[in-house]
């Protein structure tokens, strides 16, 4: 299925201008940045957990307090562990929360202001939790937590901003590459994210976040100089003249390079406005369309994981295996390069995606060995086969259930969809990080992963579906190719 | 240099400390200034035999003079050598223990031993560790970091304004 898409790209590339280039990069890294901020907090779990409790080692030395002991917000490192898988959650919620809200502002307000305020704003809130408190010596649960709650609320303003100033630039037509490139991001940033603070936190963890939070800050300002946030800024013809000839409804549906052209679209805000309005379908209708519960269910529980690795692999590589943090955090990258592979795998044949999911569990289940290079190999495959799919599905599986015939054409109802999609996911996602601290704490790691492979399977139940009928029409495509010969 | 009852060294701290026949039953709040002392004599009073934590700081003490029936603060193993005579009792030459005991894992991650007076032995930051739990090491340029991260962010927003923005028309 790649080669259309190949052919199509001379002709593509040749209408890009240096400013689609650089609307790519600037769009491309600013949401990278905004992911390393976030990763940075899994990156120095461990170092954060021991700042915040009194020392546990057990010995008849004597045990100077200042140093040691002197820090009691919590007693022991799994109550901070706890704590730390609840900031989790209540980021992921308050950023499905900001998700909305940002979508409706990005909408009346300039593109460009949102994004560098959000990019800015929350390089601050983020210099405030991890560096501020800790110069000051202020530990306060309440104070984390709703700095964290207003981070979640800041960070969501970057993916709706970033996603409607591609949709104006690149439009419809190329969007299958582009975004597929350009879907790379959020793993890229988490790698950046990882080499930043596993660079500094030699120097202590408030560092890894003030290296983080002022690249944000920086990139915020740079965006604000720099982002043409549409071509008609500078004059250029607009995307909806250029497609207003290319009626594309009929498309391949969930197969190969072309299927990322609704992309994410109930955050593309400004476009929707110039979109005709067809038809509207209500909450209650779009959940009654054959397949919406499965796969909002799927990518819950594919959510569930990715972001469970996300959020919790630095620290239980360190905690696990006894590694320093810093190299843990490098260790991590691994499975950030596994999911851009994955990712750009899974846009040359998106079939494979649900077959192959299954060996992820294989992957978990022996996951466990103390050597590093074993390690890096597992969490390559793992990020494969989780990270990519679940890139992926949001956008593929909601246009592939856009496209029923009951609402074909009705980009609200697409929109429906993928909100039900996006937003179950979310949730599972933010559900999953406390139960990962729960579950650990109680149960242990190894449990851990058990849940992770049970979610797998959930997954892999909820999409059978969706594989049985592509393999029918799969064959059914091959006798008609056989037909026409 | 003498003073009162102390032998002081050229700089004013305290070098050695004579205490003895003071009808002291412990040593007095105030005796942890003479934590400098390397030689120290308390015979003849009538002390406690508690002395544990009385002689905590005092690295540099070589010599002890306790009266009889006193044992040596941290025990014998602390001391190279402990002469008992008939009306006193000396506790000669302080021993490291951190060394003694062979066992590595005594302190924390980063931590290393240390002797903190005889028999006494406390957890510190190793060498080029500080900060709390010893988890950090060097310290962080903060003006190199925001030099090279704000000169870039100079150029690459007038470079992206003078090829991007400049033309753009304000809506």
């Amino acid at each position: 299925m790649a080669w259309p898409s190949v052919f199509q790209r001379g002709t593509v590339l040749s209408r890009f201008s240096h400013h689609h280039v650089v609307v790519f990069l600037l769009t491309f890294f600013s949401y990278s940045l905004l992911h390393a901020s976030r990763k940075t907090f899994s990156n120095v779990k461990v170092s954060i957990s021991k700042q915040w409790t009194p020392n546990a080692f057990n010995t008849t030395l004597e045990l100077p307090v200042e140093i040691w002991s002197s820090n009691h917000l919590f007693p022991n490192t799994e109550e901070a562990t706890l704590f730390l898988g609840t900031l989790d959650t209540i980021f992921l919620f308050s950023y499905a929360v900001g998700l909305f809200i940002s979508g409706i502002v990005g909408d009346r307000l300039n593109l460009r202001w949102v994004l560098s305020f959000g990019m800015c704003s929350s390089a601050l809130v983020v210099f405030v939790f991890g560096t501020l408190t800790e110069w000051l010596h202020f530990y306060n649960r309440w104070l984390y937590c709703c700095l964290w709650i207003v981070n979640g609320l800041l960070q969501s303003t970057g993916w709706p901003c970033v996603v409607a100033v591609m949709g104006n630039w690149f439009g419809k037509n190329g969007r299958g590459v582009v975004f597929g490139l350009w879907s790379a991001c959020a793993s890229v940033g988490n790698i950046l994210g990882a080499c930043l603070a596993s660079s500094v936190l030699q120097y202590g963890y408030e560092y890894a976040f003030l290296v983080t939070a002022s690249v944000q800050f920086a990139g915020g300002i740079v965006i604000f100089f720099g982002l043409l946030v549409s071509p008609e800024e500078i004059g250029l013809p607009g995307i909806e003249a250029e497609e207003n000839f290319e009626e594309d409804s009929h498309r391949p549906l969930i197969n190969g390079t072309e299927n990322e052209d609704e992309y994410e679209p109930n955050y593309s805000i400004q476009e929707s406005r110039t979109v005709a309005q067809v038809k509207a379908i209500s909450f209650y209708q779009a959940c009654c369309l054959p397949g919406v519960i499965p796969y909002s269910l799927a990518y819950a529980c594919l959510k569930l994981v990715n972001y469970s690795f996300f959020f919790w692999l630095p620290f239980y590589l360190s905690n696990n295996f006894r590694w320093k943090e810093a190299e843990a955090d490098q260790l991590s990258i691994w499975y950030d390069v596994g999911g851009i592979i994955g990712l750009c795998v899974l846009f040359v044949d998106a079939h494979v995606t649900a077959f192959v999911v299954t060996v992820a569990c294989l992957c978990l289940l022996t996951g466990s060995p103390n050597n590093k290079s074993i390690n890096a190999l597992l969490m390559t495959v793992t990020g494969f086969f989780i990270g990519g799919p679940s890139n992926m599905i949001s956008s593929a599986i909601s246009a592939d259930l856009g496209r029923q015939e009951l609402i074909q054409g009705s980009s609200e109802a697409l929109a429906t969809v993928t909100g039900i999609v996006d937003g179950t996911g979310s949730i599972g996602a933010a559900v999953g990080q406390y139960l990962v601290s729960l579950i650990q704490d109680n149960l242990g790691w190894m449990w851990v992963f058990y849940f992770f492979i049970l979610m797998t399977s959930c997954t892999i139940l909820f999409i059978s579906p969706l594989i049985v009928r592509e393999i029918i029409s799969l064959v059914q495509r091959r006798q008609a190719h056989i037909l026409s010969e | 240099m003498l003073h009162a009852r102390c032998c002081l060294n050229q700089k004013g701290t305290i070098f050695g400390l004579d205490l003895q026949n003071c009808s002291l039953e412990d040593p007095g709040p105030n005796f942890p200034q003479a934590y400098t002392a390397v030689i120290i004599d308390l015979q003849a009073n009538p002390l406690k035999d508690n002395l544990a934590n009385t002689f905590r700081g005092f690295i540099q003490l070589q010599t002890l003079v306790l009266p009889q029936g006193i044992s040596c603060p941290g025990g014998n193993d602390a001391w190279k050598q402990v002469i008992s005579h008939k009306d006193n009792k000396i506790c000669q030459g302080q021993r490291n223990l951190c060394n003694s005991t062979g066992d590595p894992e005594m302190c924390p991650e980063n931590g290393s031993c240390v002797v903190d007076g005889p028999g006494l032995l406390e957890c510190v930051c190793a060498d080029g560790f500080h900060g709390y739990k010893c988890m950090r090491q060097g310290s962080f340029s903060l003006f190199m970091f925001f030099g090279i991260l704000g000169s870039t962010t100079l150029s690459l927003s007038i470079l992206l304004w003078g090829t991007q923005r400049r033309k753009a028309k304000t809506s």
